[in-house]
């Protein structure tokens, strides 16, 4: 959060403060600031969610190679003259199958990107895990049950793109929630600290909803 | 013994069990396309962020190529 904005005294201030910020990045961002228009399970209607991240798009390189080189596999297999003795009809079949096999592996990679999200709000912290093909687990802390929050960046490739972990320790059931390979880490970590002392203050005043 | 041989030997009775085989890969794999449709649905349920048209288009693109391909296969093979 940028520290020029000033602190909200008021209750009203509060809300306003999360419910008119400007968004940050886009709906395909790995990482969006009061991203507006999103709805996911779960939410409070008058929950506003301030941060939207998704791993950082590098982590999208290896699955992006293997689908170029599975988009030029027919050309040198089938140029290689490997299939010369199998009718056309097959050949021409098999062809298909290999680029609908292609397809299925590059959308369902993009998913596993997507809809893998770390969600922050003015309330909670959440994790949503898709964790195979209809499997989904989302797992929550409330903020005023956060203990600690640790950012790291190791390496040299996540220190020049700035990316790296995010470990928020919980006094909920779930111990601990993880934001993997997220952008700006540190600014992360940053605003999840600065909503915790708000959701205190909140407390403090007896505003908690 | 190298493959044109084995082919010549066996005649067409190797292609008509890869028929089969191919026949039966493209079944299976249309079950998976359905899979994909409603792992989509299930994502868009969880998470609406205005991306959701596109994904699900072509999610359903993929069926209907996978059944095209089936009848494809089932009519040429």
């Amino acid at each position: 959060m940028e520290k020029h904005h000033s602190t909200p005294e008021t209750h009203s201030q509060l809300v306003n403060h999360h419910a008119h910020r400007h968004q940050e990045g886009g709906l395909l961002s790995a990482y969006c600031a009061y991203p507006k228009g999103i709805k996911f399970i779960g939410a409070d209607s008058k929950e506003h969610i301030v941060l939207l991240l998704r791993k950082h798009w590098i982590t999208n390189l290896r699955w992006m190679v293997i689908v170029f080189l599975m988009i030029l596999a027919p050309v040198l297999v089938l140029g290689g003259g490997l299939f010369n003795q199998v009718p056309e009809r097959f050949q021409i079949v098999g062809l298909f199958f290999w680029y609908l096999i292609t397809t299925a592996y590059a959308l369902e990679q993009f998913l596993s990107w997507f809809f893998n999200v770390y969600i922050v709000t003015d309330e909670r912290v959440f994790d949503v895990d898709f964790n195979n093909l209809v499997h989904r687990q989302i797992s929550d802390a409330n903020l005023d049950q956060i203990q600690d929050v640790t950012s790291t960046i190791g390496g040299v490739i996540r220190t020049a793109l700035n990316y790296g972990d995010v470990v928020i320790q919980t006094s909920a059931e779930i111990v601990q929630i993880e934001f993997l390979a997220v952008p700006k880490p540190d600014r992360v970590a940053a605003v999840i600290r600065e909503l915790r002392v708000e959701e205190e203050q909140e407390k403090l005043e007896g505003r908690v909803r | 013994m190298n493959q044109f041989e084995i082919t010549t030997m066996l005649g067409d009775e190797i292609w008509v069990a890869v028929r089969y085989m191919f026949l039966l890969g493209l079944a299976l794999y249309l079950v998976f396309a359905l899979v994909i449709v409603r792992q989509v649905g299930l994502m868009t349920k969880t998470l609406s962020v205005g991306f959701e048209f596109p994904i699900k288009l072509l999610a359903y693109l993929h069926l209907i190529a996978s059944v095209l391909l089936f009848f494809l296969a089932f009519v040429s093979l």
